[in-house]
């Protein structure tokens, strides 16, 4: 009806006359046409109040649009110097899971004793007080019986008031088990950083000022980082860049980009160090970074060693060792048969990087290091970046801004004598062995192996665990070799789930306790990078809460400690009442205070003037509160040339800082590096350990038997796996190139399609040496011949009704965890995800 | 198009008085023609929106395929699973290493010669002020035909009751979880729990269709009176869609449209849309070369 | 969970059954009144033909009418005029030509075919004619009015659309009459019928002949109906059972039994009622956008 404002109040009487006098026309003229004024002009009924997406690790500043306590729309917070208004398309579907009606909304317990796949758990609801108090009797118990280190604290995704649940009650109880998911998230990505330039870290990728960008497995305006920043300036990146990306699936990125290398899956080493040898012999390398001969004469030739004494380096260290390791028969012809590429696409790709140069970049990604033999494909990748002196540069690739958010107080004196002992016994995840150095930041043992602990579970080796808690995650969807989880799950004789949705892992559970959804029922702070920014944002509950959920990292700990304050344990309690209101200096009283003065605590530097450290100016929490974000001051380029976090200081082509990381964990474990290198499945020795170098890939399952390999990537709608259960989630599934809208398909290319007699539509097996799954098949040019591609997030079998085809029993499509052995890049732990398995496909009749 | 848009507003007030002739000569109901005189006598006006000519630029560079778009239509405008305001077509086209993908955004093209106006029988499909092309629920007896007419796949049927999932009262976890229609009960919104109230303008005072009718984009003209842009426009995060007026010489769409040469779907119709693509979705270089025999 | 998949069919096979039984009536009527004024020999079918005529058609309003969205707004379409829709023109068609055709099979009904020569009821009745031929042609021009649907954008489609109604509506005739049993000159009604059918397949060849030498959608809709899916039922019902069966039957045979009479009108409905169903689902194909 167009117009009601246009309506006067004696047509309405008139019409409502008409209506009245006969023909079933309710439809045409409901009464809330007429609720408001007619006169009225339309306003908008809600506010935009800030708050942070946690769909993908970009962790977008975001703005809810609310009406009457109620988040209905998204948009990106122009206040972020990050991402400003921007937001990608998952954001909105963080709507549909927050209304999600299969989220659990109050505590249940497990009724049915009998724990597996195949037994149904009979959840009943329970009330909070019932449910806290059946878990502090089990944490009291271990405690009592000097098992403390019996307990285990599973960490998914998170917000940084993590510490509280996953730190410090884990050692007050007295466990060293605090286990998170880094390990399936990408530490490899940061092993070639930091094993170069000394960045443990994510980089930052300055495209708006880059001339070259060669991105290897990344698909940034798909999937991770800063997905919404990088795709509100592609267009523009496009007229000013030359954009290549390897990859053996045609991506998004692709998609937009000028050269597509689909190279053969862990083939990046040959592909990068071929690009390497072309730089070094064509004399294409960026002086002002890396130095030159000394008398400006190139000496480096195919097969020819140099002298080290001819060359003088700036601000990097070892180029011509590295030269003389590896380097120097790398040609473009040798790299063409290895990656399947054309040598000419090599050589012109190289020529192509080197010429932009400083303003360049390798971008890498996941794809070549969440490898077995990844570690070296991360600093073989990266190490391009030192050659034309694009890291900390212009154009180039970055590290996090600075900034100044803070922790919280330490466990210190609130950890008992039997913490102290149980923090002492060796981690569930056997992080530290001689098979797994997990060096991060260089400590051997210092990294998570988070897919390891389904292991350590099951074999009972260091020990059994008895009591774990869970939140935020779904290893038993998530972590690959996914059956191995199920197995170790049903053997926790008390399991714990804090979670939005009943998912896989809850299947499990003893207990399940509802949690708040991270963008509209939480309070807590995030920090992420890009844009030359680092922002730290809010995540704020917008919404009014009408369910009985609580927050996992602050109010769950909070009432758990309370519980076993009343049950004669009250260091946990005691420690949390520190955590003061910094304005105030007020104790918190319950949890929902606890959790705010815990969020003001550690983000105090940003918002009190008076303890103002640098970037925006905020007057304030109110005002914070209000912005939403903290910006970090510009980014400082090329401030840390010559003072790395490196054992030279310098960006090391030979790595120092490496070696003597390897050195320390083969000492530790009285043997040598080349032992190292061979329990860890790597084929260097010697020298070579130290060096970026080329490994041959390596992927479980028989060629004869598993005659193709598989390519797994992320859809650009999935929000780390949790958006099955959201109808927008498959209506557009098919904005990822190759996926079908309300289909789980695997890409085959249609020459293989032909040999295997299969075409699109139909219903395929795809089998691997870890377990089988069911999905449909498309045909699609844009998959490498010899391999099968498909997105990960379909194939739950739990989760919610339209996540699962029957909930508890049937899955939706096929979870590509179930077909990716549980294998590692031994060096960082990190877990494999990409050149994972061969696999073979058969048509389902 | 300044003609068009007089004979536009004109239209309402001829098609009147030819409907009151109508009802002499058909000789129906007093009581019925009441309602209909009634009805029409609000035709849709959008007074701020006179003399405009709006349309949308569409840059294919900019976009990046995401769907962004189409998803925050179905989020402003309270669409439903299975219909689309704004949608999408794609293609993948060449041959292994030779691939390339490219990705349409679509919606409706408010054509200046628009088919399913033409053949609307009831006028619930017109053209108001603006140029967009309008829908009127209430007219619509749902016969399809302009579903039929329209060349750009923009016009979805509601073939069964819209959002009739969050009208059930099922349970996953009994005492545990809420059944869908428990959680709009809770969380407020009307049918669904994302209803957004300021939808209702222009829309029969509803921001919800109905079972039988049909649906399809209006520009947001609920926003675009407000001096608003499209939802989809203020979404898109890679800016891709341009908004403006084709009678203001110096608005940003006549800027891009002066720049690039700009293509419209299936433009050999006739139906002069007012959505205009410019730029290619992949702009790759490629090494010189004369090729080879 | 329900699949809900966006889609953008309009018109289903109701609006094809639709189209078939307005083409039907019209012929038929057609055929009563020339049976009726014109054609001696044919006179004893014109009762039968003034029969059908309403009744199929009231079948056919009922389906119109029963696949709208809304059929309790059907009384909008009197209502409102759109003169540049087809649609619009053709209520008011199908109004006038329903009631002109229930007062003829009236003065059958009552037996008062006399009257049928009073000049003025003649006069009702002759009007009844272009009624008749723009119920059966004018939801061709429905179709055209879609300007993006190549196999519906045809000058020629109005023409199929009536000279199917003529097919239909004799075949209709010669069935009910056969089934009543024993008329005279049914074979001559089947010649009529063959040379009919004949005019059809020469009109579908001219309209194969203009898609196969348009543009890339011309082509590609008319090799989906030759060589797609449709050609599984183009070529077999439409052309084989709906055409050829017919003609042979009623022009190469004399001597006929009852049966097989019913069996080739029959078989002629179905042609035509394929054809219809080609033409509005298979006209309805998505077109690629790019």
């Amino acid at each position: 009806m167009i117009t009601d404002k246009k309506m006067t109040r004696r047509d309405f009487v008139k019409t409502s006359a008409a209506v009245g006098a006969g023909i079933g026309l309710s439809h045409l003229f409901p009464l809330r046409a007429f609720g408001q004024d007619n006169g009225a002009e339309y306003t908008e009924s809600g506010e935009w109040k800030p708050t942070t997406c946690q769909g993908c690790t970009s962790w977008c500043s975001v703005q809810a649009y609310v009406v009457n306590g109620r988040a209905i729309k998204i948009r990106g917070n122009p206040n972020s110097n990050v991402n400003g208004e921007a937001t990608c398309p998952r954001s909105h579907i963080s709507l549909q899971q927050v209304y999600d009606p299969d989220r659990v909304k109050v505590p249940m317990k497990r009724t049915n004793p009998k724990k597996g796949r195949g037994e149904n758990p009979e959840f009943v609801p329970i009330s909070w007080d019932e449910a806290l108090d059946t878990i502090a009797d089990q944490i009291l118990s271990l405690r009592n019986g000097g098992e403390s280190h019996k307990y285990m604290l599973m960490r998914g995704r998170y917000s940084y008031m993590r510490d509280i649940l996953y730190d410090r009650m884990t050692k007050i109880i007295g466990s060293p088990n605090n286990i998170s998911h880094s390990a399936i998230c990408a530490e490899a990505e940061k092993f070639g950083p930091y094993y170069t330039e000394g960045l443990w870290d994510y980089r930052q990728y300055d495209v708006e000022n880059t001339r070259y960008m060669l991105i290897w497995g990344a698909d940034p305006l798909a999937t991770n980082r800063q997905v919404s920043y990088y795709m509100s300036v592609w267009g523009d990146v496009l007229d000013r860049a030359e954009v290549a990306v390897v990859d053996p699936r045609f991506s998004v990125t692709a998609s937009k980009a000028d050269h597509w290398l689909p190279i053969l899956p862990g083939a990046d080493g040959a592909l990068a160090t071929a690009i390497a040898h072309v730089i070094l012999t064509e004399g294409l390398w960026y002086r002002e970074f890396v130095g030159d001969f000394t008398d400006g004469v190139n000496r480096f030739s195919v097969g020819r060693e140099v002298n080290e004494d001819d060359f003088e380096e700036r601000h990097t260290h070892g180029l011509v060792k590295w030269w003389n390791i590896e380097l120097k028969n790398r040609t473009p012809e040798w790299a063409a048969e290895i990656t399947g590429l054309p040598q000419e696409q090599i050589v012109q790709v190289a020529w192509g990087f080197a010429n932009a140069a400083p303003h360049s970049m390798c971008w890498v990604g996941g794809g070549p290091v969440m490898q077995i033999r990844g570690g070296y494909l991360s600093m073989a990748t990266h190490a391009l970046n030192g050659l034309v002196g694009a890291v900390d540069n212009v154009g180039g690739t970055l590290a996090p801004n600075k900034e100044y958010s803070g922790g919280f107080p330490g466990p210190g004196e609130y950890m008992d004598e039997i913490a102290e002992a149980g923090v002492q016994h060796e981690k569930i995840d056997q992080r530290g062995r001689l098979e797994f150095p997990a060096m991060k930041k260089g400590k051997p043992g210092s990294a998570v192996v988070t897919n390891n602990a389904a292991r350590g579970i099951l074999d009972e080796d260091p020990y059994d665990i008895k009591v774990a808690i869970g939140y935020f995650n779904n290893f038993a969807f998530s972590c690959p070799g996914s059956e191995r989880w199920e197995r170790a799950l049903s053997k926790i004789p008390f399991l714990v789930h804090i979670t939005t949705n009943a998912s896989e892992l809850s299947w499990f559970s003893d207990i399940i306790l509802p949690s708040g959804h991270h963008m509209y029922e939480k309070w807590g702070f995030l920090k992420s990078a890009g844009h030359g920014y680092t922002h730290v944002t809010l995540q704020q509950p917008v919404n009014d809460l009408v369910w009985d959920v609580k927050t996992d990292e602050t109010e769950i700990p909070w009432l758990l400690a309370k519980k076993l304050e009343e049950k004669g344990f009250s260091n946990l309690m005691e420690h949390y009442r520190e955590y003061r209101d910094p304005e105030t200096g007020k104790i918190p009283e319950n949890e929902q205070e606890f959790a705010l003065f815990a969020l003001k605590l550690a983000t105090r530097k940003l918002w009190d003037p008076q303890q103002y450290a640098g970037g925006d100016r905020i007057n304030g929490w109110d005002d914070f509160v209000q912005r939403g974000v903290w910006n970090s001051d510009p980014y400082p380029y090329r401030d840390r040339w010559g003072a790395m976090k490196t054992k030279t200081g310098n960006f090391e082509f030979y790595s120092e800082t490496l070696k003597a990381a390897l050195t320390a964990h083969a000492n530790k474990h009285g043997t040598t590096v080349d032992r190292v290198m061979e329990v860890c499945n790597y084929q260097a020795r010697g020298e070579q350990a130290f060096v970026p170098h080329y490994e041959e890939p390596t992927a479980p399952g028989d060629k004869t038997e598993y005659p193709f390999e598989w390519v797994e990537y992320k859809s650009r709608l999935s929000r780390e796996g949790r958006s099955a259960n959201c109808s927008w989630f498959h209506e557009f599934h098919d904005v990822d190139p190759g996926n079908v809208a309300w289909e789980d398909v695997a890409t085959i290319n249609p020459q293989d399609g032909e040999k295997l007699g299969i075409v699109s539509g139909d219903t395929i097996r795809i089998s691997s040496p870890s377990g089988s799954i069911e999905c449909k098949a498309n045909m699609w040019e844009g998959i490498r011949p010899g391999t099968v591609g498909k997105s990960y997030g379909n194939g739950h079998w739990a989760y919610g009704r339209m996540a699962a085809l029957e909930f508890g029993k049937t899955p939706r499509g096929g979870n590509n965890n179930v077909i990716i052995p549980a294998e590692y890049e031994r060096l960082s732990g990190a877990t494999v995800y990409y050149n994972s398995t061969n696999v073979k496909v058969e048509k389902v009749t | 198009m300044g003609k068009r848009k007089d004979k536009d507003t004109q239209g309402d007030k001829k098609g009147l008085t030819r409907r009151e002739l109508l009802l002499g000569a058909t000789g129906f109901a007093v009581a019925t023609g009441a309602i209909v005189h009634s009805v029409s006598a609000q035709t849709s006006n959008r007074p701020n929106l006179e003399g405009k000519e709006l349309a949308m630029v569409i840059d294919l560079q900019r976009c990046t395929g995401c769907g962004a778009c189409a998803i925050a239509c179905k989020n402003e405008n309270n669409v439903q699973d299975g219909v689309a305001w704004a949608w999408h077509e794609t293609r993948t086209t060449g041959t292994f290493p030779n691939v390339q993908y490219e990705y349409m955004p679509t919606l409706c093209n408010h054509c200046q010669n628009a088919p399913c106006v033409r053949l609307c029988p009831t006028k619930a499909m017109h053209k108001v002020a603006g140029g967009i092309t309008a829908h009127t629920p209430e007219k619509c007896i749902g016969c399809k035909s302009c579903i039929a007419a329209c060349p750009y796949k923009v016009i979805t049927p509601n073939k069964k009751e819209p959002h009739k999932f969050w009208k059930s009262d099922e349970q996953l976890f009994a005492g545990a979880s809420d059944s869908p229609k428990e959680v709009v009960e809770k969380v407020g919104g009307d049918t669904i729990p994302l209803y957004n109230p300021d939808r209702e303008q222009f829309l029969e005072g509803s921001g919800l269709r109905y079972k039988g009718i049909v649906e399809k984009c209006t520009f947001c003209d609920h926003r675009v009176t407000q001096g608003k842009l499209p939802y989809c426009v203020e979404r898109c995060p890679t800016k891709a869609r341009i908004f403006g007026d084709l009678n203001d010489p110096n608005s940003k769409v006549n800027e891009i449209l002066s720049k690039y040469s700009a293509k419209r779907l299936r433009e050999y119709l006739g139906t002069e849309p007012k959505v205009f693509y410019v730029r290619e979705f992949n702009p790759a270089t490629y090494r010189k070369s004369k090729g080879s025999v | 969970m329900e699949i809900a998949i966006v889609e953008h069919m309009s018109y289903d096979w109701r609006i094809a059954l639709y189209f078939f039984l307005g083409g039907l009536a019209g012929g038929s009527y057609l055929l009563s009144v020339a049976a009726n004024y014109w054609i001696t020999g044919f006179k004893p079918f014109a009762r039968t033909a003034a029969y059908i005529t309403p009744v199929v058609l009231a079948a056919g309003l009922l389906v119109l009418i029963l696949d709208l969205g809304k059929p309790f707004r059907a009384w909008r379409l009197f209502l409102t005029f759109n003169a540049a829709s087809a649609l619009s023109w053709g209520v008011w068609f199908l109004s006038i030509f329903f009631a002109i055709s229930v007062v003829y099979a009236y003065f059958f009904f009552m037996g008062k075919e006399d009257l049928l020569e009073n000049k003025k009821v003649k006069l009702i009745v002759y009007i009844g004619i272009p009624f008749a031929i723009l119920t059966a042609s004018y939801t061709a021009v429905i179709l055209i009015q879609a300007p993006g649907r190549a196999l519906w954008h045809s000058p020629l489609l109005p023409v199929l659309f009536f000279n199917g109604g003529l097919i239909s509506g004799v075949a209709a005739t010669i069935l009910v009459a056969s089934i009543r049993g024993g008329t005279a000159n049914i074979g001559g009604l089947g010649k009529l019928l063959s040379w009919l059918i004949i005019a059809e397949l020469g009109f579908l060849l001219i309209e194969f002949i203009v898609l196969m030498n348009g543009g890339k959608e011309y082509v590609r809709i008319a090799k989906h109906i030759a060589t797609g899916d449709w050609g599984l039922l183009f070529w077999p019902v439409e052309i084989v059972i709906g055409s050829i069966l017919p003609v042979a039957v009623f022009l190469f045979f004399k001597k006929l039994p009852a049966y097989s009479i019913a069996i080739a009108s029959t078989a002629a409905l179905i042609g035509v009622f394929t054809m219809r169903i080609i033409v509005v689902l298979g006209g309805q194909v998505p077109t690629n956008l790019f």
